[in-house]
């Protein structure tokens, strides 16, 4: 009777080891802590890239990879994105057929209020990003949409990034609702997901600065304060939904639509990661 | 101090036997992995052979009653997968050809390709399952 006990005590002892082992926290709505969350991934940037100031990686790319910076300085000389911003600023002030404009949809006529997108609505109980903001206040007056990824959405965006520049981002969790949506983001961009089974975090957290073929994954940490940007490969300006579509179908999995819940509550985790951060957006990446 | 000697003696036998045992499906793929498909192979003493039961499906004969139950059930699998959001990128795109093959009376190539995207939405299915426990492990922890 005593070897029976002593044996399943043992067992036990295995048993709760190799839990111990696998126990993580912050998988649900009750552990999750999205401050730690932040904290964390400063800390492990920190570690990967000791030369660099967190304050950098509003530069993507460049606050890590040297030879990098050098050609965007350059390129960064005459931006890519001027001509945008000015027609971003003229469809920012264009009047409706009502007489109103974008700007009497926003706090502070829309002027400096980036970095508190995308927020939580809790009577719809759903993310709003800015460029959502942007088309919901045409349709109430009555004006037709823009499309999503790219285009006049894309430059008025641009626009009121860059009255918004040197703000820091302040993005909010007020409850266990939006806490939710939060997590539904951070889920999806560490999951490994598609025929390449990779997760956001394989390119952007590990993969970060590391080749893959000819090019460096910027680090997750200052995603989105720099959108919308020109983008070498697209030759146009595009919003970060136009980049999570494409980063999606690289994965080889079946991609979801722009400004889909998935992608709203992905861009809310990511930019609460950059809370703190300061908004430079528009910006000019490969 | 024999008591504290068996138990830890018990708890090392025990984790071990826990991370060697070897499970059906690492069996399964180490065999696959060295023999290919259509081979056979011994786990806990029965007889199990290393094809993927696409392929088993696809080389039944090619008639039109068996392409269409192949297109049928692959159809089935991509809406579950798409449920569980791991949906593959071609996925689709296999079983829109597989129909029009299966139109165009092609019960072979329309079996082929139905397999395919049946493999593709089974095994973003097993992704799936795995994601449910394992994302968590990716994220950094608060040291």
């Amino acid at each position: 009777m005593k070897i029976i006990k002593t044996t399943l005590l043992a067992m036990s002892v295995a048993a709760l080891s190799q839990t111990a082992m696998a126990a993580k926290t912050g998988a649900t709505l009750s552990t999750v802590d999205p401050e730690a969350d932040r904290i964390a991934l400063q800390e492990y940037m920190k570690d990967r890239f000791p030369d660099t100031p967190v304050s950098e990686y509003v530069n993507g790319i460049y606050a890590v990879d040297a030879a990098s910076r050098a050609q965007w300085e350059e390129i960064e000389e005459f931006p890519p994105y001027e001509l945008d911003l000015e027609e971003g600023e003229e469809l920012f002030n264009e009047q409706f057929a009502n007489g109103k404009s974008l700007a009497d949809c926003f706090d502070n006529g829309g002027e400096g209020i980036r970095q508190n997108y995308p927020m939580w609505n809790d009577e719809r109980k759903t993310v709003v990003t800015l460029e959502m903001a942007i088309n919901e206040c045409r349709l109430q007056n009555g004006e037709k949409p823009y499309g999503w990824k790219k285009g006049p959405i894309a430059k008025v965006s641009a626009y009121m990034a860059y009255t918004s520049r040197g703000n820091e981002f302040v993005i909010d969790i007020p409850n266990d609702d939006a806490k939710a949506a939060y997590l539904d983001g951070k889920k999806f961009f560490y999951t490994k997901r598609g025929q390449l089974n990779l997760s956001c975090a394989d390119c952007h957290l590990t993969g970060t600065n590391r080749l893959v073929r000819a090019d460096r994954p910027s680090p997750a940490l200052g995603h989105s304060t720099h959108f919308p940007v020109v983008r070498s490969k697209w030759g146009n300006i595009g919003t970060i939904h136009r980049r999570y579509e494409g980063c999606h179908r690289d994965s080889r999995s079946e991609f979801l639509k722009v400004q889909s819940e998935t992608y709203r509550n992905l861009e809310y985790f990511q930019t609460y990661m950059s809370n703190g951060l300061v908004v430079n957006g528009p910006g000019s990446r490969k | 101090m024999k008591k504290i000697a068996t138990i830890a003696a018990v708890a090392a036998l025990t984790a071990s036997s826990l991370t060697m045992a070897q499970s059906f499906q690492e069996a399964f793929d180490m065999n696959r992995a060295m023999y290919g498909a259509g081979a056979t192979f011994e786990w806990n003493g029965k007889s199990y052979n290393t094809s993927y039961i696409e392929e088993e499906l696809a080389s039944k004969p090619a008639n039109q009653a068996n392409a269409q139950a192949l297109f049928d059930a692959a159809k089935a699998k991509l809406a579950e997968v798409r449920e569980a959001g791991f949906a593959w990128r071609d996925n689709v795109k296999y079983l829109k050809q597989a129909k029009e093959a299966l139109e165009a009376g092609e019960y072979q190539k329309s079996m082929d390709l139905a397999a395919r995207s049946h493999l593709q939405s089974r095994v973003g299915l097993e992704q799936a399952e795995t994601a449910k426990n394992e994302w968590i492990l990716a994220v950094p922890p608060l040291n």
